[in-house]
């Protein structure tokens, strides 16, 4: 089981994965509509994962990534994405997030990527 | 498909009432197509002429086929066409009407004349939309040369179609784009695609229908003004990430701006604009695609 924190500006999106994240086992320990928040509650609550939305308004996805990864360079990140966002997602893998979905969520999808980051 | 875009058409003319199009939509599945109703579908015979065959079969046992032709009614090759599609199609709402005596053979063929006016349906379109092409329709009806590169934007209202079934509703019927420019609305949600020419796109309706369309989408059984607006633009989000995908596939990248949302105002065109409008059982909306950023007041 692993604590994670949930960053999407869409309270539908963030609804979908928090669904999938129980029916997993796992327990969201923090959600943000937006990155400033997320940056707040990452060092509030130091969850094992974090699952960020690339796009948000203010401070969007790859800019949060950055800066999480600033403030803890062990921090596991899953970038979520519309599909069609390609070259964002390899930007952020570059940045340092471990892994990457695209919506709308398939359940087995999303606890495969929880697995796979949680073991690396 | 053609069954639901047609449905819809006579309930809203008044020409069926709900529970009619609610009892045929459910019997349809359980019958079969016959060969009259084929050929007046396809054109090749009227419904006097379908009648009197009908009448003659009360009196002989002979196949409708078979006195058709020796009627001169129809060829050997429109036979043999309608047979095929007898195998291949299902049986169509149309026929249902008819057979639970809602409507009379040529009251249909009068109100399929009337369905493909109205539409502005070519011939063309018209085959392609009762033969289940819904693709080729959405692509016709949703032709925008005002945008630019045909081959570009050409599948957007095709594939906004098939998402919509997907998501949403398989029960829609669209109506042809038309050049806006200005259009007002009750909530418009909306996202950019970002590239060598930027798009406007976005969703104008009543908060009613948003609502509802929304609570579909988001799978929640209703949904307050904050919920609809959110799940309308992860709506367009995906949808539109699936566009920028396809895109991509062909070496051309766009990127998805943030969706944003406005309330009961006006959109104006800066360049070229088109409305959609998509009816759905619940209401309906528009869909907005344009260039130059439109001006929202």
């Amino acid at each position: 089981m692993a604590r994670i924190l949930v960053v999407d500006d869409s309270i539908i999106s963030r609804n979908s994965l928090k669904a999938i994240l129980a029916q997993g086992g796992h327990e969201v320990a923090g959600e943000a509509g937006n990155g400033e928040d997320a940056l707040t509650l990452y060092e509030k609550i130091r969850p094992d994962i974090v699952t960020m939305d690339v796009t948000m308004p203010g401070l969007g996805g790859i800019e949060s990534l950055r800066r999480i990864m600033a403030l803890d360079p062990q921090a596991k990140v899953i970038m979520i994405s519309a599909s069609g966002q390609g070259y964002k997602v390899l930007e952020a893998m570059d940045r340092g997030a471990r892994h990457y979905l695209t919506k709308p969520f398939q359940a087995a999808l999303v606890l495969s990527a929880i697995g796979e980051v949680l073991r690396a | 498909m053609f069954s639901q875009f047609f449905g819809q058409y006579l309930l809203e003319r008044g020409h069926i009432t709900a529970n009619q199009f609610r009892l045929a939509m459910a019997l349809r599945d359980f019958s079969r197509a016959k060969l009259g109703y084929l050929a007046i579908n396809e054109g090749y015979m009227t419904a006097a002429q379908v009648d009197d065959i009908h009448a003659r079969q009360a009196v002989m046992d002979r196949r409708f086929g078979e006195i058709a032709l020796e009627l001169g009614a129809l060829t050997l090759d429109q036979l043999e066409t309608l047979l095929t599609r007898q195998e291949a199609m299902h049986v169509s709402l149309g026929q249902t009407l008819v057979d639970e005596g809602m409507m009379t053979l040529g009251k249909l063929e009068q109100v399929l004349t009337e369905y493909k006016r109205d539409c502005g349906l070519s011939e063309r379109e018209f085959a392609a939309l009762r033969s289940g092409e819904t693709d080729a329709l959405a692509e016709s009806l949703g032709r925008m040369p005002g945008l630019g590169q045909e081959n570009t934007y050409g599948g957007y209202l095709a594939l906004f179609t098939r998402n919509l079934v997907r998501f949403v509703d398989d029960n829609i019927m669209l109506e042809r784009a038309c050049l806006v420019e200005e259009t007002p609305y009750d909530l418009l949600v909306y996202q950019r695609l970002l590239g060598r020419q930027n798009l406007f796109t976005g969703l104008a309706g009543p908060e009613q229908a948003a609502g509802k369309f929304a609570a579909l989408y988001g799978n929640m059984p209703e949904v307050d003004l904050e919920l609809a607006v959110d799940a309308l633009g992860e709506f367009l989000n995906v949808h539109n990430g699936l566009f920028v995908t396809c895109l991509s596939n062909r070496y051309l990248e766009m990127d998805l701006g943030v969706p944003g949302h406005h309330c009961q105002g006006r959109l104006c065109s800066a360049g070229v604009l088109y409305a959609v409008p998509v009816v759905l059982p619940f209401g309906r909306v528009e869909l907005l695609v344009g260039t130059d950023d439109p001006a929202v007041r």
